[in-house]
């Protein structure tokens, strides 16, 4: 089964909500990173 | 490197074609997605201090475990010398009829398409994750989503807003009923909420307004498919909008007139080539938002976010706009007489 962009994207903010709020300093780090890289190579 | 790749391709493709008629289409859509930005601007101006107001006032920030690893990858060049560059290259490969140059950015623009299907937008809803996993960490987030959910409203209602001005100066200019190409645009409209793509739903735009009795058939032809591609008032409406919030939300104050305006103006440029993939306007304006309004990461997280949540609005008004866009060519090109003109053009 296939998902559209904007369930994707729903879920990722889902996902995303429940990580900061309840998911441990790591995961936030790792978060944070995904950010930083992710950022950067999409203004690249 | 998008914004390179789109306008020099655009400008070489274009050009190629060049003439009165085209020159037209694009300066009309130009000015109009410009004039439908200042109007989102003053109305952001006025409008979204009231309701940014909570976020401003939310708690402070808590601190977060910084990222494990931190690479910088500057761009290559910066906005205005990559619009310029795209610019020189897309005219003088056109003038100097150089098939290869041509050849070479038209199909430098194909694969930054692909990496932007391939790469860039699955990777979206992981970066959204990211930004808002940061966000609820450190407590921003409910003011965060409440200025977003007045701000998605806002923008929905301003781009309804607009095209019933799009079809009233139509209606003026052409002397014609407007409400008959509303009409017949409706299920171009439709089309576009359900696919959110240009490109798909133009064989739908294009023949409904070949049903238009007052449209000459050879205008529509022209210039349904290249507004499609180059008039993208309703996306730049929203960018605007989102940059003038976000600014707010972000920096706590509103990014000077001044400062709004170079950007509306650059961001015109910009959207003329920014069409073919999802979210393309959002993703080739992420330099000017940088350059022009200083934007960091969680700035253009938070646009590309809310930008992709009305994607689909965005996208059927400009299709539905491209109608308004028909009637006022038609108007100065359409004639009888103009018609032999028209063919020499395309």
């Amino acid at each position: 089964m296939k998902f559209g962009l904007i369930p994707k994207l729903l879920l990722g903010l889902g996902v995303g909500i429940i990580i900061g709020f309840y998911g441990p300093d790591w995961m936030i780090r790792f978060t944070e990173t995904g950010n930083m890289l992710l950022g950067n190579l999409i203004k690249f | 490197m998008i914004i390179f790749a789109f306008v020099a391709a655009s400008i070489a493709e274009f050009s190629s074609k060049a003439g009165k008629l085209l020159s037209f289409t694009i300066g009309i859509s130009y000015l109009d997605t410009v004039i439908a930005c200042m109007l989102a601007a003053a109305a952001a101006y006025v409008i979204v201090p009231s309701f940014a107001l909570q976020a401003n006032q939310a708690v402070e920030a808590a601190t977060i475990g910084a990222p494990f690893v931190e690479i910088g990858i500057p761009p290559i060049m910066g906005i205005i010398s990559a619009l310029v560059l795209a610019i020189i290259v897309g005219m003088a490969s056109s003038w100097g009829e150089s098939k290869i140059l041509s050849g070479a950015v038209i199909e430098f623009r194909n694969m930054i398409e692909h990496v932007i299907k391939g790469f860039i937008v699955p990777a979206i809803p992981i970066f959204i994750a990211c930004i808002f996993a940061g966000l609820s960490a450190k407590g921003e987030l409910f003011g965060t989503m409440s200025v977003f959910g007045k701000m998605l409203v806002l923008i929905l209602i301003l781009q309804v807003v607009w095209l019933f001005i799009e079809y009233l100066v139509a209606g003026i200019v052409s002397k014609q009923n407007p409400l008959i190409m509303f009409k017949a645009m409706i299920p171009a409209y439709l089309t576009a909420m359900g696919t959110m793509s240009s490109a798909v739903t133009m064989p739908v735009s294009l023949k409904q307004a070949r049903t238009v009795p007052f449209i000459n058939k050879k205008i529509a032809d022209f210039v349904m498919p290249l507004c499609a591609n180059v008039h993208l008032s309703g996306a730049a409406m929203t960018l605007t909008i989102s940059a003038i919030t976000v600014s707010l939300l972000t920096k706590g104050s509103l990014p000077s007139v001044a400062l709004i305006i170079s950007f509306i103006l650059i961001l015109g440029v910009i959207e003329v080539g920014a069409v073919g993939v999802p979210g393309g306007s959002a993703l080739a304006a992420i330099g000017i938002l940088q350059s022009t309004l200083g934007f960091g990461e969680a700035e253009i997280g938070l646009m590309l976010a809310l930008f992709m949540i009305q994607d689909s609005f965005g996208t059927a008004t400009n299709i539905s706009g491209d109608g308004a866009i028909a009637m006022i060519v038609n108007r100065f090109f359409g004639k009888e007489d103009d018609e032999e003109a028209t063919i020499k053009e395309k």
